[in-house]
């Protein structure tokens, strides 16, 4: 039962558990009160009957007295005045007496009044007779009956005035008693304001606590979390108030804020590994460009000097010399000009058709270079230099120095979602562990090999990983020695592309 | 939920404080009786009860009795000649009390023509008057309640016969004036023959009467020092035959310090009474049954107003207590 008022009660919002506090005590004062004025008002009415009862009295002595001094009067002159007199003065007494107890009683002062009355009526009784005789001038009977009317005068005026005397005395009595009840009153009226007010206090202090608590915790976790920490703990409430409401709101709101840190150093990381990656992929360019640029010294020159060459062939009719100098100068250009862009497919298979050429030329024709390209795939942006070192790669370590006669075979289709750039030679071949070498990158292109364009597969390999995100694009395969080694790059296609290499 | 334990415990102790003081102040109030003057039993019938003795214990003793039977049979006794300061005499509390239209009347008379007119006044007025202790002939009176003046007389004189020594013996009996009428006499004379009949033959009997005036409050007081003080008046033993005699006369012998000398045969047993003869101060005293005397008046008046009729006399017994059967009669008196 009190649990379930308890429930009921920390359900409330702090608005009503404070009216209803205030109008609670508000009430007793109310009822302490009340029933204090209603206690002073009887009290009050009671010493109001008591002092009437005294006053009556009077009235009735006096009545008494006025109606036996109409009556000598009358007897005296028999005026019709005194007559008058004499009948309104006892109808007065007779109104007064109505007032009086006439049941015998064990109470002293009722007993008194039931005595009183009924002498009083007796004594009516004779003064009526009296009247009568002296109107029938029964002298005899008359004085008789004024004397005996004296008599009873004289008694029932003393009956009157002892019960006056013992009713006031009775009456300062009760007087005092009321005095005494009222004090009491006083005594215990305060003393339950006093306990009502002290446990009101507490009361409210309490309440006051229970509002102001929580508060204070949540206060102190929103100073924690302003300051930083957000692995304060949840905030626990019991009740259902509005401070409930707003400890609730604020467990929320951390909550999210802890969901929110997360998602944003997530998302940060990715941008952080991403940032890394472009970075790794320019210091592998720049590392290209350098080895490149330690390998050429001043390659505008060498353009220059080369196209001058071309143009004195021209000039002197030589057109094998002139081509010669020209594809050597388009090769160049395109590796210094390439190293930082991307290339289209078709360029860099360009750039290994100069190669070969200039090679060819260099080694009197000991190439055989055929190429199988589907030319849809031409436009594909790639990294640049990155089937001219393949090839370069098959020249130097596949075929020079073998019995037979060297094939170099670059063949570049769609295969599924990749284009597949294959370089195929029929030379020396590699082993399983040298292929493994190669992909742990443990292979260094030899600073001492003079024919290096010097870019070597550790860095064709890395920047292709970096470029797409992909591993595996780069596959060597080969049956052993002798028996030629076949180099393939995948490159992803996007849905667009095949489209658009379908469409083409 | 344990935190809002202390709220409810204090509104509930705010609660039980408002009613408990509540209950508390009614509780006071109501001890204090504040509401007595309007208070008091009702009832049917309304008598009075007559005695110029009514103070003493005896009488008051007798109106205790009258009352409770009285209560018993609804009927409200009234006790006259107690506390007015006004000097009435008997006939003008009779008076009174026809004025006042009281149901009955239980009366101590005096045997005097006015007392004797007054009940006839209200007898003739409808109010049946009963006589008690003392009677009032040639009037028409209901009925007495009381101990036989003949038998009174009796007991008085064998009381005093053990008390006479040898030789001549003086006793004097304190008549009132009031009573110096056919009981008292009678009384006096039944004292005389009996100790005069029961006398040894060494001793003589002087059997003296000494009437008060009850008109004069002191005059009892000082006529009873006068006769102490006089040797050659003084008593052997003296006869009281109401209370209040008997106390002025104990009083009188113990300042004189004539204790042994003067031997007194009091009448009831009041307070000094009883420790007077617990000392042998006085040797014995005539105890009429009180409670009887009370009760017997208010029966014969009730048994008047519902039969019409009612037995003219009603014996009251008369015990002597003396040393040797006072502690018997007072341990009789606690139990009844």
């Amino acid at each position: 039962m009190i649990s379930k008022i308890m429930n009921k009660f920390s359900r409330m919002s702090i608005r009503f558990k404070l009216i209803l506090a205030f109008t609670l005590t508000a009430f007793f004062m109310f009822m302490i009160n009340l029933f204090m004025y209603v206690e002073v008002n009887n009290k009050m009415e009671l010493v109001d009957q008591v002092y009437s009862s005294n006053v009556d009295l009077n009235d009735l002595l006096e009545t008494l007295e006025e109606t036996q001094q109409s009556v000598y009067e009358y007897l005296n002159t028999k005026s019709s005045a005194s007559l008058e007199n004499y009948y309104r003065m006892e109808q007065q007494f007779q109104n007064q007496l109505s007032g009086l107890n006439r049941q015998p009683s064990d109470n002293k002062l009722m007993l008194r009044e039931k005595n009183i009355a009924n002498m009083s009526d007796t004594y009516l009784t004779l003064l009526q007779d009296t009247v009568q005789a002296k109107r029938g001038r029964n002298v005899e009977k008359y004085k008789e009956g004024y004397e005996k009317s004296k008599e009873l005068y004289q008694y029932i005026n003393n009956w009157i005035y002892e019960l006056n005397n013992e009713t006031f005395k009775m009456n300062s009595t009760s007087y005092q008693l009321l005095v005494q009840s009222l004090k009491y009153m006083e005594i215990v009226s305060s003393t339950v304001l006093i306990c009502i007010t002290l446990i009101n206090m507490l009361v409210l202090l309490r309440l006051a606590r229970n509002i102001v608590e929580p508060l204070g915790n949540l206060a102190q976790s929103a100073n924690q979390v302003a300051a930083g920490n957000f692995d304060v703990p949840m905030l626990q409430t019991d009740s259902e108030d509005e401070v409930a409401i707003v400890t609730n709101a604020f467990n929320t709101m951390i909550a999210s804020i802890r969901q929110y840190i997360i998602q944003i150093r997530n998302s940060m990381e990715k941008e952080q590994a991403m940032k890394e990656q472009e970075l790794l992929m320019e210091t592998h360019l720049k590392d290209a460009q350098l080895k490149y640029l330690q390998a050429q010294i001043n390659p505008h020159f060498l353009f220059n000097s080369l196209n001058a060459g071309a143009q004195l062939a021209m000039m002197e009719d030589a057109e094998q010399t002139c081509l010669f100098i020209e594809r050597m100068a388009d090769f160049f250009r395109y590796n210094v000009k390439k190293m930082s862009d991307d290339a289209t497919l078709g360029e860099e298979v360009e750039s290994v058709d100069n190669y070969i050429y200039i090679l060819n030329v260099r080694f009197a024709g000991d190439i055989h270079f055929s190429k199988n390209v589907d030319s849809a795939l031409l436009f594909k942006k790639i990294p640049s230099m990155i089937i001219q070192p393949i090839v370069e790669n098959a020249v130097n370590y596949g075929i020079r120095d073998i019995e037979w006669e060297g094939v170099i075979v670059l063949s570049i289709f769609q295969e599924n979602d990749y284009i597949r750039i294959c370089v195929q030679d029929n030379g020396k071949g590699m082993s399983k562990e040298r292929i493994q070498e190669v992909y742990a990158g443990e292979i260094h292109a030899n600073k001492s090999q003079k024919d290096s364009t010097g870019v070597g597969l550790n860095n064709v390999i890395n920047r292709l990983q970096l470029y797409y995100g992909e591993k595996n694009l780069f596959r060597i395969e080969s049956d052993g020695t002798n028996q030629g080694t076949k180099v393939t790059i995948s490159i992803p296609l996007s849905e667009e592309e095949q489209r658009c290499i379908e469409s083409y | 939920m344990r935190k809002k334990l202390p709220v409810f415990i204090g509104i509930s102790v705010m609660i039980l404080l408002t009613v408990a003081s509540i209950i508390y102040y009614n509780y006071i109030t109501n001890s204090l009786k504040i509401n007595e003057l309007t208070k008091g039993m009702t009832y049917d019938r309304h008598y009075v009860m007559i005695s110029l003795n009514a103070s003493g214990q005896f009488w008051q003793e007798v109106y205790k009795s009258a009352c409770e039977t009285a209560e018993n049979e609804g009927a409200y006794v009234e006790l006259l000649g107690e506390d007015s300061s006004q000097n009435y005499t008997l006939v003008d509390y009779i008076e009174i009390a026809i004025a006042a239209k009281v149901d009955g009347i239980i009366l101590e008379p005096e045997d005097t023509r006015n007392v004797q007119n007054a009940i006839d006044e209200a007898s003739d007025a409808g109010i049946p008057v009963v006589t008690v202790l003392e009677d009032c002939s040639n009037c028409k009176r209901l009925s007495y309640v009381g101990v036989n003046s003949y038998q009174l007389g009796q007991k008085y004189g064998t009381a005093a016969l053990p008390l006479l020594q040898e030789g001549e013996n003086r006793v004097m009996v304190l008549l009132h004036e009031e009573e110096k009428d056919i009981a008292s006499n009678l009384i006096f004379t039944q004292i005389n023959s009996t100790l005069q009949e029961g006398l040894a033959d060494n001793q003589t009997a002087v059997v003296n009467s000494q009437s008060i005036s009850s008109q004069n409050i002191f005059d009892s007081e000082e006529i009873i020092r006068d006769m102490l003080m006089n040797a050659s008046e003084r008593p052997d033993v003296l006869i009281c035959l109401n209370e209040a005699d008997t106390e002025r006369a104990y009083q009188a012998v113990v300042d004189f310090n004539l204790v042994g000398d003067v031997q007194i045969i009091g009448y009831y047993l009041s307070d000094t009474i009883i420790s007077a003869i617990e000392k042998n101060n006085i040797p014995m005293s005539m105890v009429v049954d009180a409670r009887e005397l009370g009760s017997y008046g208010v029966e014969a008046l009730e048994e008047y107003r519902n039969i019409g009729n009612v037995s003219d006399y009603f014996s009251v017994d008369l015990t002597s207590i003396n040393q040797s059967n006072i502690m018997e009669y007072q341990n009789m008196e606690e139990d009844s």
